[in-house]
């Protein structure tokens, strides 16, 4: 594929030292990393970082990497156990709001007069709350399949699982997701 | 076609995924039963919520020059593996014993046991105060000099990628770069740049150094409430200097001005030049402002107020804009309204320290943006 070529022609020049190499690695699977790190800590700031940690240590640890033309599900499995590690050293040192949370907090407050881009933000917000409630297996799937925009095929290959479980675990999802979220906007607007 | 079986369908439809025979059969099965069109409809509404959810991400272009900038200082410093490997459980175990003290001092000091509370606080010293491991060595690799503003200033720093961090010692300074975070606990701080920029850092504040590159320096606010002023030197062109806060940015070429992030806005007030403030959508933390309100280009003696993705204008006047930023210009150029020609001299408040060995004089010294110039 040639996808996982380019990826292994990269790595092989981030192993060279070449920093422009490393720069465009980071940016083709930023987003990816972004919804591996997500899925598991449910906070935009927290994955920020998280995701930082992780191509710390990728810059660290292409050395080991053996098959080179993987290197995107190496990079999955590297984001979820920083991700991971984060979440256990939260839990550890619970921390206050987030800034998000805190920011609707306050929208909540000021009412009525939420400017309509505002109410968008919170309805956004309400849904990712939404998503973050869900089992994790089925979080990852929808995670990936919205905010990365990963086809079934894609998640599967990633995650190493079947085209029909991960849809199943989509379906099983959104009727979920259709409950929670039941009341967010209008039938009218149908 | 059974409910049971158009349910699949219908999901398989909203991906895409389903075929012209299957659309018709299903087609067929909705005109027959109100049930599943309303689950149908039910379930686009779903889909766009979802669709929508995630536009806001963070996971875009800042936070890759971020890591760009993170990697490259990273590069240059000593790799994860070869630091000390009892740095953190020696770290754990300090923690361990400041976490375990105090429910000990509470019975005792219900038992009227002062002394005990003595020990506590001795002990708590001991690790507030317990010296940072190493400071990060070799020229170019850092961008600011952090140091406490009173020799009682207690200055918490934590290393970019969970390096090993700690306390400033007393009258100690450290040599910052990117991605590495500071906690003004008390007696305030002064980051100086290389570039003669001065940031000086009230207490109960955290900053992070976000960008240091040669193209964007950007310090973060976002770990709560918090207040700060720059005196920032003119810049090459291309080049900017912000700070970032949970409601946006403030970003300037070269003048003086402060931030102070309180419940629920960021307040920016500009004593000379011009700095730009740009709000950040509310649930957007991380580098996109879509959705938000356009940005605004301050003059000084204005305040600037971001809340909730929009930014909205006062005007102060030199006076009060002064008034506003006197623990950080001193009293006497807050009562002279604003500073009449260049290189005036802000004194370092709110606790002066004494003058280093060959520092000499008040503390800043930086020219001026010529008026009229645009912030970049």
């Amino acid at each position: 594929m040639a996808e996982r070529a380019e990826d292994a022609e990269l790595v092989a020049a981030c192993q060279r030292g070449d920093r422009a190499a490393f720069a465009r690695l980071v940016e083709r699977h930023l987003r990816l990393a972004g919804a591996a790190a997500y899925a598991v800590l449910g906070s935009y700031e927290e994955a920020a970082d998280a995701v930082q940690e992780a191509f710390l240590k990728v810059q660290h640890r292409l050395g080991e990497l053996r098959e080179p033309q993987r290197f995107r599900s190496w990079l999955y499995g590297l984001v979820r156990t920083t991700a991971l590690d984060r979440r256990r050293r939260q839990r550890r040192e619970p921390a206050a709001a987030t800034p998000e949370s805190a920011a609707l907090e306050r929208i909540a407050d000021e009412r009525p007069a939420v400017p309509e881009h505002l109410a968008h933000a919170e309805l956004r917000a309400q849904v990712r709350r939404a998503v973050a409630q869900l089992p994790a297996s089925y979080r990852e799937v929808v995670v990936l399949k919205y905010l990365d925009e990963r086809s079934y095929e894609e998640i599967a290959a990633l995650l190493g699982e079947s085209i029909s479980a991960i849809e199943s675990r989509l379906h099983r999802a959104r009727a979920l997701l259709r409950r929670q979220l039941r009341g967010l906007v209008p039938e009218r607007e149908e | 076609m059974r409910c049971r079986q158009a349910k699949v369908l219908l999901e398989r439809e909203l991906d895409g995924r389903l075929e012209a025979a299957g659309r018709q059969a299903l087609q067929a099965h909705l005109q027959q039963c109100a049930a599943c069109r309303a689950r149908g409809a039910e379930l686009r509404r779903t889909e766009r919520l979802l669709a929508a959810a995630f536009v806001d991400h963070p996971f875009g272009e800042a936070l890759a020059a971020r890591i760009a900038a993170a990697a490259t200082a990273g590069a240059a410093a000593a790799p994860t593996a070869s630091r000390p490997a009892a740095a953190g459980p020696e770290r754990a175990g300090a923690r361990a014993r400041v976490l375990a003290l105090p429910r000990q001092a509470r019975r005792w000091l219900g038992a009227g046991l002062a002394a005990a509370a003595a020990l506590l606080l001795v002990v708590l010293l001991g690790e507030r105060m317990r010296p940072l491991p190493q400071p990060r060595g070799g020229a170019g690799l850092t961008v600011a000099r952090l140091e406490g503003m009173a020799p009682t200033a207690a200055l918490r720093v934590e290393r970019a990628g969970g390096g090993p961090g700690g306390y400033l010692p007393p009258g100690g300074a450290l040599e910052l770069g990117a991605g590495d975070r500071f906690t003004v606990e008390s007696a305030g701080a002064r980051l100086r740049f290389a570039d003669g920029s001065v940031v000086l850092v009230r207490p109960d504040t955290t900053v992070r150094i976000e960008q240091a590159g040669p193209g964007r320096t950007e310090l973060a606010i976002r770990d709560g409430p918090g207040e700060l002023f720059c005196a920032v030197a003119p810049r090459p062109a291309g080049s900017s200097f912000a700070i970032r806060t949970p409601f946006g940015w403030s970003e300037v070429a070269g003048t003086r001005f402060g931030v102070r992030v309180v419940a629920g806005q960021a307040v920016t007030t500009v004593l000379e030049g011009q700095v730009r403030v740009r709000p950040l959508a509310v649930g957007g933390d991380g580098g996109v402002s879509a959705g938000a309100a356009p940005p605004l280009v301050l003059t000084a003696g204005e305040q600037g107020v971001l809340a909730a993705g929009t930014a909205v204008r006062r005007r102060l006047g030199p006076a009060a804009a002064a008034a506003e930023l006197a623990w950080a210009i001193g009293p006497a150029e807050a009562a002279a309204g604003s500073r009449a020609g260049p290189a005036a001299a802000p004194a370092p408040l709110p606790q002066p320290p004494a003058p280093a060995a060959g520092e000499g004089g008040p503390a800043l010294d930086l020219p001026v943006e010529p008026p009229g110039s645009e912030p970049r």
